[in-house]
C-alpha cells in the first residue's frame, strides 16, 4: 500500500492504518529501536509506542511523502527515552557517548535552555547538511541519527575506522564552525 | 544547549536526507595504482621484516608514524604477530553464535548491528564475556576498577566460520579513562592483522617498551594532549595468541597514575 493511502487510513481513524503501517515498516522501526536499545522486547514496546505516537499526531500531521522518516524519527525518540530512563539497558553509556561528541559542534555549550528555536535549529541544521557531500552527510547521520558504531559504520562504509572518526570528527568541528559563523547560539 | 539535547533535536533533520542515509551504500572498490603497489610491497617487505624481529609468541611493532603539523591525518599503524586460536579450543557457546551468524545472512536480520557477520553482545559484565568465550588463557584486567561498558563481538562469514572475536571494556576511575580490549583471530582468519589509530589533527606520539615480569614485551604509545588537555597512553602485547590493549585518557595532573595502572595491567603478563 502506498504512504499517502496509509496516512489517509490515519486520517479516517481507521485502525487498519496500524496494521498497514507495521507490516510495510515494522521489521525496519523494529530494528531501529533494536539498535539503540539492545533489547528486543523493549524494541518491540517503543515500535508500538510509536504507531500510538503516530494515531494521536495524524492529524494534524500529514506524512504522506515521508511516512517511513516520520515513523522512524518517533521510534527514535522513543527509544532515545527509554534508554536514557531505563538504567537496566544499561544503553547510557553509548548514548552519553554520542551526547559528548555532538557537544562539540555546539559553539558555546551551556544549561540554559535553548536559545535557538526548533524552527532555526531545523533550518541550521539542514541548510548545514545540505553543504556537505552525500557520503560525508550519510555518515554524519548514521552516527548521530541512526545512533550506528563506528564499527558498524566500518561495514556498512568500507572505510578504516580511522577515516570514518577522522571524517565524523572534521564534521563536527565543521557544524560548530558554520554554526558560529551563521550567528547561530545554541 | 547540552550535547544530549542536540542529539536529540538531529531528529529535525530533514526526512529526505534520514531517508537517503537508510539506503545501502554503494560499496566503495580500491583501486590500486602502481605507486600504491609499490607502497604495499614495501609494506610487506616492513612487515616481514618485524615478524622475524619480534619476540617469540608474538608482539607487535610499529609500522609508521604518518601526519604531523599541517597533515589531513595523524597517527600510527602497528604490525601485529600473533597465533591463531582454534575455534574448538574455546567454548561450545560460540556454535550458537555461530548459527546466529548464519541465520543473519539468512533473514536479512542481524541483531544489534546493521550488516550480518558481527554478532555483538553488550549486556554481558566483562567477566560474563570472558566465561563466555571460554579460554583458559585469555587474561582479564587484574584490577577493582569500575566497569564502564562491555562488548563482546564476534566476526563470521555466511557459513558461520568465526574469524576474530574481540572483547572490549571500558572502565573509569577517578578523570582517568581506560579502554582494554583482548582479539583473538582463529584459523579462519584470512590476512595479517594491524592496528591503525588516528589522533586529532596535531597530535604527536611517542613510542617506548615495557618489559613484564613474564619476559613479554608491551609497546607503549603515548600521544600528546588535545585541545581539551587529554593525553593518551596505550599499551599492546601479545600473550598466548592473543593481542591485549590497553588505552589510558588522562589530564596532565594524572600523569602518575595513568602510567601505574598502565604498568599494573602489563604486570600480569
Amino acid at each position: 500500500m502506498e504512504d499517502g493511502q496509509i496516512v489517509d487510513l490515519f486520517l479516517s481513524r481507521n485502525e487498519a492504518a496500524i496494521q498497514c503501517s507495521s507490516e510495510k515498516y515494522g521489521l525496519r522501526l523494529r530494528a531501529l529501536a533494536l539498535h539503540i536499545v539492545g533489547e528486543t522486547q523493549t524494541a518491540e514496546e517503543c515500535e508500538n509506542d510509536a504507531y500510538l505516537a503516530a494515531w494521536n499526531a495524524i492529524p494534524p500531521h500529514e506524512p504522506r511523502d515521508y511516512l517511513y522518516a516520520f515513523l522512524a524519527r518517533t521510534v527514535r525518540n522513543i527509544a532515545l527515552n527509554r534508554c536514557r530512563s531505563q538504567s537496566r539497558l544499561k544503553r547510557d553509556a553509548f548514548v552519553a557517548e554520542l551526547s559528548r561528541e555532538m557537544e562539540e559542534c555546539i559553539p558555546a555549550p551551556d544549561d540554559l535552555e535553548s536559545r535557538l528555536d526548533a524552527l532555526a535549529l531545523q533550518e541550521a541544521l539542514n541548510s548545514f547538511l545540505g553543504t556537505l557531500g552525500e557520503e560525508k552527510r550519510n555518515v554524519f547521520l548514521r552516527r548521530y541519527w541512526y545512533l550506528d558504531s563506528v564499527e558498524e559504520m566500518v561495514r556498512r562504509f568500507g572505510m578504516s575506522q580511522s577515516k570514518i572518526k577522522t571524517m565524523l570528527f572534521r564534521t563536527r568541528n565543521q557544524l560548530r564552525e558554520y554554526l558560529r559563523k551563521e550567528g547561530y547560539a545554541i | 544547549m547540552r550535547g544530549n539535547k542536540l542529539l536529540d533535536k538531529m531528529e529535525l533533520v530533514d526526512p529526505a536526507y534520514v531517508a537517503a542515509a537508510d539506503a545501502a551504500p554503494e560499496t566503495r572498490k580500491k583501486r590500486r595504482t602502481l605507486w600504491q603497489a609499490a607502497l604495499a610491497a614495501c609494506v610487506c617487505l616492513i612487515l616481514l621484516a618485524g615478524t622475524a624481529a619480534a619476540v617469540g609468541g608474538g608482539g607487535t611493532w610499529l609500522v609508521e608514524m604518518f601526519g604531523g603539523r599541517g597533515s589531513d591525518e595523524t597517527g600510527y599503524e602497528l604490525g601485529v604477530d600473533m597465533d591463531i586460536i582454534l575455534v574448538s579450543r574455546m567454548s561450545e557457546n560460540l556454535e550458537a553464535v555461530s548459527e546466529a551468524i548464519v541465520r543473519q545472512f539468512e533473514t536479512c536480520q542481524p541483531f544489534d548491528s546493521w550488516l550480518p557477520g558481527h554478532w555483538m553482545e553488550k549486556n554481558f559484565s566483562a567477566d560474563e564475556a570472558w566465561a563466555f568465550i571460554g579460554l583458559e588463557s585469555l587474561q582479564k584486567p587484574a584490577w577493582d576498577l569500575e566497569e564502564w561498558y562491555n562488548t563482546l563481538n564476534v566476526y563470521g562469514d555466511s557459513e558461520g566460520k568465526i574469524d576474530r572475536i574481540l572483547i572490549d571494556t571500558g572502565y573509569q576511575t577517578g578523570e582517568i579513562r581506560l579502554q582494554a580490549g583482548a582479539e583473538i583471530k582463529t584459523e579462519n582468519f584470512a590476512g595479517e592483522l594491524h592496528v591503525r589509530s588516528v589522533g586529532e589533527e596535531g597530535t604527536s606520539f611517542a613510542e617506548t617498551f615495557l618489559s613484564t615480569p613474564g619476559g613479554n614485551r608491551c609497546q607503549v604509545i603515548f600521544s600528546s594532549a588535545n585541545e581539551r588537555g587529554w593525553l593518551g597512553l596505550t599499551g599492546y602485547l601479545v600473550e598466548k595468541g592473543v593481542l591485549y590493549q590497553l588505552h589510558v585518557s588522562y589530564q596532565e595532573q594524572d600523569a602518575a597514575r595513568a602510567e601505574e595502572l598502565l604498568r599494573q595491567w602489563a604486570d600480569q603478563f
